[in-house]
């Protein structure tokens, strides 16, 4: 069927998703794609992102329903029975997901995996040679040129590797369209960038349409020219790249492209988007954004905003959009060109001092070799000061936090915390043990297992301040503790379970401070929080710190998220530390070619080396 | 496979091991047991203290408790298993005519809770929360709360005795008889191993279902035939896998209530009986058996995870 010239190749109107309970999670969702177009969903967990992607390629997981119309060619495929749809699927539209671990059957080998899908012009199977042939020239598209990997099983590659596989796997059969939804989140820094450049360099060479969906402004930028930006199960804001990147139309893309840290300054205020994303059912028939707008008023209240097209091809759910745009500008302006030195503290000393400490893990299987996870690293943190451990996985930065707090036993070295000799935790007496414990808190990367569901907050913060003050605790204490990371009294009463994940690591790190420690270890402590809420809980830490004046060794693989938080920060790789600093001269400056590599790999900062093919 | 090979070994030798600790156990409970076998032996009448004597020094009864277990384990080894004090007959014969009727009836059983458990749970599980996959899931609790003597005797009276389309009672002689006493038993006992493999199947089918490369291999253009074959299945293989080995062991211990329900001579019965007549030998050639069987099935499910997921064989850590 010759489709009109006008007609884009995939083009979605009014889609709805509902649960069969009727909840509403997607409401109404616009959507064109031009064939050859690289196309982003930005959004924020619960903005219907995910299920819009499901819905296109017909995979709508079980007890949902969506309504409305998908065309592709022209053709409605929404209603197709499932066989006519199946069809469409990897012949025209594929997909990959998020998670390169659980992607691939653990049980079937990268070849087989690649060729299952490809049939002769007869529609049978390719004889064993030819499916052989057709592996390796496929995993050479994808950049891997070992042809070893074809009969690998996934559990033997890294992750960037099993990524590679899986997209070679899903453009088998050429599709036109191909959806990636967060392809590049489960992965480290450095190989993100790779798998973006390689998705970039295939939909170039192949003239594919790609749909690339990411919680990340900075992402969506540097791959796609269109940019649709879901909020609470709608598009609030449709546009080219760049027109979005200099002049968001929509409040809610500005507050995203705010609260995102900047990976090359320190800013002094970071922007929170206050409060969460709402369902789609408690914001219907008004503007879903309202509640967190500081532009809202009684008209964004009571009626629901259309997507109206703007001049230069922008379209936009916000009434008023026209009126506000000049202070939108300006509120941009102010926040983007402040730039505070960071408060230099001399190279500190005396609260950890770590020399040439080691950790070794004994080997999983005899075969094995014992993992070594430290190899003889040096450390110092001077009291009140914040540090950071910068690192991809598998580079000790994980040990390293926990060595401090006692979870993991140095297998050499000396360590030294607060005076005392913490080398052999096991070892210290009870007294030594307790100054320890009480000197050294932790925050844990995820906030929805690292509290008891079945206490309530009070209860989890009255049993650490107990530690300190004796038995009786009064509601007082607690009270002051949850003001003091901008949570109101009346949270003691609640379960986690009715906190955002936002709230929870609040209470994570109220938990942690009850004790009155001199260092908080903070491992990845934002990186499983939505965008807008990271700024929220970073602005917390920073408060905290400058009250308290207690030290932070803060950990994690972000740049952005150090530069906002460390004054000095340790680059590990690997075990081992490879270069440190004061982070605005390891940033702007990096020495080591790792480093390099890091700095080079956040999104958008294309000055760094090219991206480098997996051997 | 070298290392298949050495598994294999240490394996076995583990299973020896088991097999040793557990017949010892058995063998100590029996002597602590309370009365004396050679009471038991003699009856009430004849049992003058000359009487008693004589059958104590006949069956060994007056060594001291470890040369007893001497001579049992001697025996074993052997592949000895003693005599009956009841009828004198050799307890390795008696249990292998027996195991003639109990082979068959437990891989039966097995064989019929495997189809209707595997099939149904496949099922209902492709129709999670719709009408057929509940009127599945009825079906299952009714069959896994019914007790196997409830329905065996339901069952003998409606085949057997209204319609009369089986036999009541007996083991049959020759193969098709044999078979035909066998019909109601196997399915009596089948019924009660399907429906926890139903349920064990439904749960595994329905969380592999969910799974990333399965939504992957479906988002690919795969037919829902080949994901359900590749895919699918191969992932729930491993949880039915184990379900079934449960079944099976199970099967050998339900088929003593099938049996003495439909009056069958099997190992099952033969345990009762050695039991009531306080026959230690047969108590403890039966226990040693069965204990061998469990193992060994025990040990062909840990050789056929390492079949089904070559993540074993090679050494990494499931993921």
């Amino acid at each position: 069927m010759p489709a009109d010239i006008t007609e884009p190749l995939l083009c979605v109107s009014g889609l709805t998703v509902r649960s069969t309970t009727g909840t509403t999670l997607v409401s109404g969702v616009d959507l064109e794609l031009r064939e050859g177009e690289a196309l982003a969903i930005v959004g924020e967990s619960g903005s219907g992102k995910s299920l819009t992607a499901r819905s296109i390629i017909g995979l709508v997981p079980t007890g949902l329903h969506a309504a409305g119309s998908i065309r592709f060619r022209g053709e409605e495929i929404l209603d197709l029975p499932e066989r006519r749809r199946a069809r469409l699927r990897g012949a025209q539209i594929s997909m990959i997901l998020q998670d390169p671990f659980t992607m691939l059957h653990p049980m079937r080998r990268c070849g087989a995996v690649i060729t299952e899908t490809l049939r002769t012009a007869t529609g049978s199977r390719l004889r064993k040679d030819e499916r052989r042939r057709e592996a390796v020239r496929r995993l050479a598209e994808v950049g891997i040129h070992d042809e070893r990997v074809a009969g690998q099983y996934p559990f033997e590659l890294s992750g960037g590797m099993r990524q590679r596989v899986a997209i070679a796997a899903a453009l088998a059969q050429n599709p036109q369209v191909l959806i990636a939804d967060e392809p590049s989140t489960a992965l480290d820094v450095t190989t993100q960038k790779e798998v973006l450049d390689l998705l970039v360099d295939l939909q170039r060479s192949r003239g594919m349409a790609l749909i690339l969906i990411t919680h990340d402004l900075r992402v969506a930028f540097s791959v796609c020219q269109q940019v649709n930006v879901f909020y609470a199960g709608g598009v609030s804001e449709v546009g080219p790249a760049e027109e979005l990147e200099a002049a968001p139309a929509h409040p809610y893309t500005l507050g995203l492209l705010l609260a995102e840290p900047p990976a090359d300054r320190r800013v002094r205020d970071l922007v929170n988007i206050a409060g969460t994303v709402p369902t789609p059912d408690a914001v219907a028939g008004r503007c879903a954004f309202a509640a967190r707008c500081d532009w809202a008023t009684d008209v964004c209240r009571s009626i629901a905003p259309r997507l109206v097209d703007t001049e230069d091809h922008r379209r936009v759910a916000c009434v008023r959009t026209d009126e506000i745009a000049g202070e939108m500008r300006e509120t941009r302006e102010r926040y983007e060109t402040v730039d505070v030195a960071p408060s230099l503290a001399a190279v500190g000393t005396g609260l950890v001092r770590a020399r040439g400490l080691q950790v070794t893990y004994p080997p999983r299987s005899r075969r094995d070799a014992p993992m070594q996870a430290l190899r003889g690293i040096d450390i110092d943190i001077g009291p009140g000061e914040s540090v950071g451990i910068v690192g991809e996985s598998g580079s000790g930065k994980t040990t390293l936090g926990r060595c401090l707090t006692g979870l993991a036993t140095p297998s050499g070295g000396s360590l030294e915390i607060d005076g005392t000799d913490a080398i052999a935790y096991a070892a210290c007496s009870r007294d030594e043990r307790r100054k320890l414990r009480s000197a050294v808190q932790m925050v844990f990367q995820d906030p929805y297992s690292s509290l008891n569901p079945s206490r309530t907050v009070g209860a989890a913060l009255g049993e650490a301040l107990a530690v300190r003050y004796g038995k009786d605790v009064g509601p007082e204490r607690i009270g002051a503790l949850l003001d003091r990371v901008g949570l109101p009294a009346g949270y003691a009463e609640r379960r986690p379970v009715a906190l955002s994940g936002g709230e929870r690591q609040r209470v994570a790190i109220a938990r942690a401070i009850a004790l009155e420690p001199r260092l908080l270890i903070c491992d990845e402590p934002v990186s499983a929080l939505d965008v807008s809420v990271q700024a929220q809980v970073l602005t917390v830490l920073r408060d905290v710190r400058e009250e308290l004046g207690l030290a932070y060794l803060f950990i994690t693989h972000d740049l952005a998220v150090v530069r906002q938080i460390a004054d000095r920060i340790y680059v590990m790789n690997k075990g081992e530390v490879v270069e440190s600093g004061p982070t605005h001269e390891v940033l702007e400056a990096p020495q080591h070619p790792y480093t390099q590599r890091l700095v080079a790999s956040v999104p958008g900062n294309d000055a760094g080396t090219p991206s480098a093919i997996a051997s | 496979m070298n290392s298949l090979a050495l598994y294999l070994l240490r394996r076995l030798a583990a299973a020896v091991l088991v097999v040793l600790v557990v017949s010892f156990l058995i063998f100590c409970c029996l002597y602590l047991a309370p009365g004396s076998p050679e009471q038991a032996i003699l009856g009430p009448q004849q049992a003058t203290p000359e009487a008693l004597a004589t059958i104590r020094s006949d069956f060994g009864l007056d060594d001291s408790f470890v040369l007893q277990y001497w001579h049992f384990l001697d025996g074993l080894l052997h592949l000895d298993l003693g005599r009956s004090f009841q009828t004198g007959e050799s307890v390795g014969s008696g249990i292998t005519s027996r195991l003639g009727v109990t082979v068959p009836l437990a891989l039966g059983g097995f064989l019929v809770a495997c189809v209707l458990g595997i099939g149904g749970g496949i099922i209902a599980a492709q129709r999670r929360g719709r009408m057929s996959d509940r009127a599945l899931g009825t079906l299952g609790v009714v069959a896994a709360s019914t007790p196997a003597y409830a329905s065996g005797v339901l069952f003998l009276y409606v085949f057997g005795v209204a319609l009369g389309w089986f036999p009541v009672s007996g083991s049959g002689d020759g193969l098709s008889d044999r078979a035909f006493h066998l019909v109601l038993p196997i399915v009596t006992l089948g019924l009660v191993g399907a429906a926890s493999m139903f349920r064990r199947t439904r749960v595994a089918v329905v969380s592999a279902l969910e799974r990333d490369d399965v939504a992957f291999a479906r988002a690919r253009g795969l037919s829902s035939r080949e994901v359900l074959q590749k895919y699918v299945l191969r992932h729930a293989m491993v949880m039915i896998a184990t379900s079934a080995g449960v079944i099976l062991i199970f099967m050998l211990a339900g088929a003593a209530v099938v049996e003495s329900t439909f009056d069958l001579d099997g190992v099952g019965s033969y345990l009762l009986t050695s039991i009531n007549d306080k026959d230690l030998p047969s108590v403890q050639g039966i226990a040693v058996v069965t204990t061998a069987l469990v193992v060994l099935i025990n040990l062909a499910m840990d050789l056929l995870y390492a079949v089904i997921d070559p993540r074993i064989q090679r050494g990494a850590a499931a993921d």
